[in-house]
């Protein structure tokens, strides 16, 4: 499997550089304003890797998805197909190869995101002042005390959620090519398989919500584990739609 | 080696392969013959474990088409299906990374025979060039059962040549080899069995040479007197 | 080398080695390839080769040497009679081509002197 991996990190590479490299340019040209206190610069960067990060984040997923559709669609489905693997292998491959990618995309940005505001900080007394004053407002907004643990578990969820939407994308796709083998309306079927999909996970989770009135942190665990049952859910249906189903 | 036991494949309603029954032995090469459409690749691909037989099982060594026989059996399709990143050298390592029966001395050899160069790109090659490098990394693989589909389609003489010396040059003892082609007359001499399909049904097999001295005509004015 | 197709093609390729033989660009006792070798060069069936080296065993053409190769025979007889049986086979096509033309036997026979 670990072969399988390395193929699906090879044929999404090439867009990971160009982010990185844009990422890079970014963060250079934003530091250098930070140092020579160049506050428009300053601004223009910080939107420029704001923007950055969300299409960052936006395109890990959705690339994931089009080499799934291209590997299941196209003549390039032969490559994986005829490997002495089976369906639950190449499954295997892609499903943790789109949690790595997300987890280190969104590591990445993160991490970046908090240096560079440390850095601000540091080079800015008056921004550390503004972040308090942040924090004490949202607090007061949500009624709760934000801390690291919490910030951690949302951003978790969000990790979850973000997984999942890439897998039950895959479980439509393998769907609609199953069911319609050849129809030109696949896509209109893929997607509205889509919908379908997430709302029924929609529908379980605040089912079950509405059962569970403990505090935030059991509520988010219930929902991440909800999440992760149909996560593995849809990737042995899907792998099993391969494995049993799929004629390319 | 390999069994078709009323393998059928339907898309939609429509049949594609029809109830074929076909064996195939090693120490031959076959010739499956018939025009476009009339279910030469799906068979192909029902044996390579790319398309499901919607009734009807295909064995290979009595184990039904999966894992085990992806081991042994080369597929080489008709469509380039290199991954658009690749160069010639990239596609040897992907097979050498998922095919133990992979040489990659007998690659090097091939595509050098064949005048590629293993930096280019596969995505930038000529039709003919994509057709060499296909069977240069299908027969690069020790296999013991290799199906090519229309190998020699939209390519010129020389490179004709070239593919049809190596296809001699692969067939053993051990292995079998089926070749599909609407272009019969190029088969014609390095052929042991032909297969002819018609509408994705069996109209006719048999031992080349024995078809030849029965019928007294080639199997080239056979093919014409079936399809016409 | 091209082929008829109407003619069994382990029968064309050994008239090819024959001739080859007559024409000296191969050698009494000459090692002949090895049946692989065979297919390649006139990119046959490895089996037709196999067959081409037994039926011309058969008739004496050749001989095996165990774990050696595939001899052309040493038998200077076999020389004449390969000949003899090219110019018969030969003739009869001559002959049968001239008769669908409808030549009689007398200008068969002028045509032939002119020619010599």
């Amino acid at each position: 499997m670990l072969q399988l991996m390395k193929y699906e990190f090879r044929k999404q590479m090439f867009s990971k550089i160009i982010i990185l490299a844009i990422l890079g340019l970014m963060e250079v040209v934003f530091l250098g304003a930070v140092l020579l206190k160049k506050e428009e610069v300053m601004a223009i960067s910080v939107l420029g890797l704001y923007v950055l990060a969300c299409m960052a984040a936006f395109y890990v997923s959705i690339e994931a998805i089009i080499t799934f559709s291209n590997d299941l669609k196209t003549k390039q489905s032969y490559m994986l197909f005829l490997t002495p693997k089976s369906a639950y292998q190449i499954m295997g491959a892609k499903v943790l190869g789109a949690i790595i990618q997300v987890f280190l995309t969104a590591a990445l940005f993160l991490a970046l995101g908090f240096a560079d505001v440390f850095f601000l900080a540091a080079r800015y007394s008056k921004v550390s002042e503004i972040i308090d004053a942040a924090k004490e407002i949202l607090s007061g907004l949500s009624g709760l005390d934000i801390t690291l643990p919490m910030i951690l578990m949302t951003l978790f969820l969000i990790f979850i959620c973000w997984i999942s939407t890439i897998i039950f994308a895959m479980l439509s796709i393998t769907l609609s090519t199953t069911v319609l083998e050849n129809r030109k309306s696949k896509w209109i079927i893929s997607f509205l398989s889509f919908i379908l999909i997430n709302v029924v996970v929609y529908k379980t989770m605040s089912l079950v919500g509405d059962q569970v009135t403990a505090g935030f942190y059991i509520s988010s665990l219930v929902s991440a584990g909800i999440s992760a049952v149909f996560i593995a859910l849809a990737s042995i249906g899907t792998s099993w739609m391969l494995e049993k189903k799929v004629s390319l | 080696m390999l069994e078709c036991k009323d393998a059928t494949k339907k898309y939609m309603g429509k049949v594609a392969v029809d109830r074929m029954n076909l064996t195939v032995e090693k120490g031959r090469i076959y010739a499956l013959l018939g025009p476009n459409g009339s279910g030469k690749t799906t068979l192909m691909k029902m044996v390579a474990g790319l398309v499901k037989p919607t009734e009807g099982v295909v064995t290979y060594n009595k184990i039904p088409i999966g894992i085990e026989s992806k081991r042994k059996v080369a597929y080489m399709s008709t469509e380039p299906f290199y991954y658009n990143y690749m160069n010639i050298a990239d596609v040897g390592k992907y097979y050498a990374d998922f095919f133990e029966d992979f040489s990659t001395e007998k690659y090097a050899q091939l595509i050098e025979r064949m005048n590629l160069r293993t930096q280019d790109k596969v995505k930038s090659l000529s039709s003919g060039m994509a057709a060499k490098l296909k069977i240069a990394a299908t027969l690069s693989r020790k296999a013991e059962l290799i199906l090519l589909d229309e190998p020699l389609n939209g390519i010129d003489i020389i490179a004709r040549e070239q593919i049809i010396t190596t296809i001699v040059e692969s067939a053993n003892d051990e292995n079998a080899l089926v070749v599909s082609s609407h272009l019969v007359d190029e088969l014609e001499k390095i052929i042991d069995y032909a297969v002819f399909m018609k509408e994705g049904n069996l109209v006719m097999q048999g031992d080349a040479e024995e078809m030849r001295a029965e019928r007294g005509m080639s199997i080239v004015e056979l093919y014409k007197r079936i399809y016409a | 080398m091209e082929f008829d197709t109407n003619v069994p093609i382990y029968f064309q390729v050994i008239q090819e080695i024959k001739k080859e033989i007559i024409n000296g660009s191969r050698k009494l006792g000459d090692k002949l390839p090895s049946s692989r070798e065979l297919a390649v060069l006139y990119k046959i069936n490895p089996n037709t080769a196999n067959r081409i080296y037994r039926e011309m065993e058969l008739s004496g053409l050749c001989f095996t040497k165990r774990g050696l190769g595939t001899y052309i025979t040493e038998d200077e007889t076999m020389l004449k009679q390969i000949r003899v049986e090219l110019a018969d086979k030969l003739m009869d096509d001559f002959v049968q081509g001239m008769r669908l033309l409808g030549l009689s036997r007398e200008e068969i026979m002028k045509d032939l002197e002119k020619k010599l």
